[in-house]
């Protein structure tokens, strides 16, 4: 049985550290995977293989409590990057954002409508860098900690998100 | 000449507004789900010698060894169970005559001998 030290100092069986990890984590990881795919059922499953993959190799999960969540957002974006590579290729394009000009009680629905549409037409990473940034408003050191990637390339991600959100709804609304 | 940026300030709005999370999180019976998931391959991998399989095969090699402990008892040959026989020759020259000497009270001297070789 592996075990690892926690930040209390005592010893705790793989079980125990995963079962940790998902107590603290999954909701945050749901709402990201959910702010990633436009399928509940999609997002639940990539929580599932993200926890899973910490069982199946607790080794590569840092000891260290942030080190631990950052590892776990990284599958999870990574699992995401997998599922749209594979489904690039035999699916059809993502859908045009419905017009933002409704008002009333369907504002929210035709918002979160054109929000995922939007959303799909940005590459896994960039809309995670996006989502981090500005749903979960997490810093660029966070963000580019939690991604492995440098601050520098999440500056990067997150204007050309911003810039190809405003694109494609300049685009669609004409 | 470089186009404008975009202001992130509507754009954080929409996606607030949109956000394909909102009001969103796994519901209870998802989560028992997950859990009992996890818990399931967390035994899978860490009690590899409880699996099945490896407990049929420890059933299998106890079966055979059983067998052949069995089998190699049966074909050894008894130990001393060859009938004590020899030949009379050498049992009338190994074996020598034996006397019983004693005396009655009124001072006879008896002695018996007693020889294998005697026959009637």
């Amino acid at each position: 049985m592996t075990a690892a030290i926690t930040a209390e100092g005592s010893r705790e069986s793989s079980f125990e550290r995963v079962a940790r990890l998902f107590e603290a984590h999954h909701q945050r990881l749901y709402r990201l995977a959910r702010r990633l795919l436009a399928e509940p059922a999609e997002a639940q499953d990539l929580v599932q293989e993200t926890f899973l993959r910490a069982v199946r190799r607790p080794s590569s999960v840092p000891a260290e409590e942030t080190a631990a969540e950052a590892w776990l957002v990284r599958i999870l974006v990574n699992l995401c990057r997998d599922l749209h590579r594979r489904r690039r290729v035999r699916e059809r394009p993502a859908p045009s954002p419905a017009p933002l000009v409704t008002r009333g009680l369907e504002d929210v629905v035709v918002a979160r409508a054109t929000v995922e549409a939007l959303l799909a037409r940005l590459s896994p990473r960039r809309r995670a860098v996006l989502v981090l940034a500005e749903l979960e408003e997490r810093p660029t050191a966070e963000i580019a900690r939690l991604l492995g990637i440098a601050q520098v390339t999440v500056r990067w991600h997150l204007a050309a998100a911003r810039s190809a959100m405003s694109h494609h709804l300049a685009e669609d609304s004409r | 000449m470089t186009a404008k940026p975009p202001d992130p300030s509507w754009i954080r709005a929409l996606l607030r507004r949109g956000d394909p999370a909102l009001g969103e999180s796994l519901a209870p019976e998802e989560v028992a789900r997950l859990r009992q998931r996890l818990a399931d391959e967390v035994a899978r991998h860490e009690a590899p010698l409880l699996g099945p399989r490896r407990l049929v095969w420890a059933a299998l090699a106890a079966v055979l060894f059983a067998a052949v402990v069995l089998r190699l008892r049966t074909a050894a040959p008894p130990a001393h169970t060859e009938p004590i026989s020899a030949a009379p020759a050498v049992l009338a020259a190994d074996v020598k005559d034996r006397q019983i000497h004693f005396e009655t009270p009124g001072g006879t001297r008896i002695v018996w001998v007693l020889s294998p070789k005697l026959s009637l």
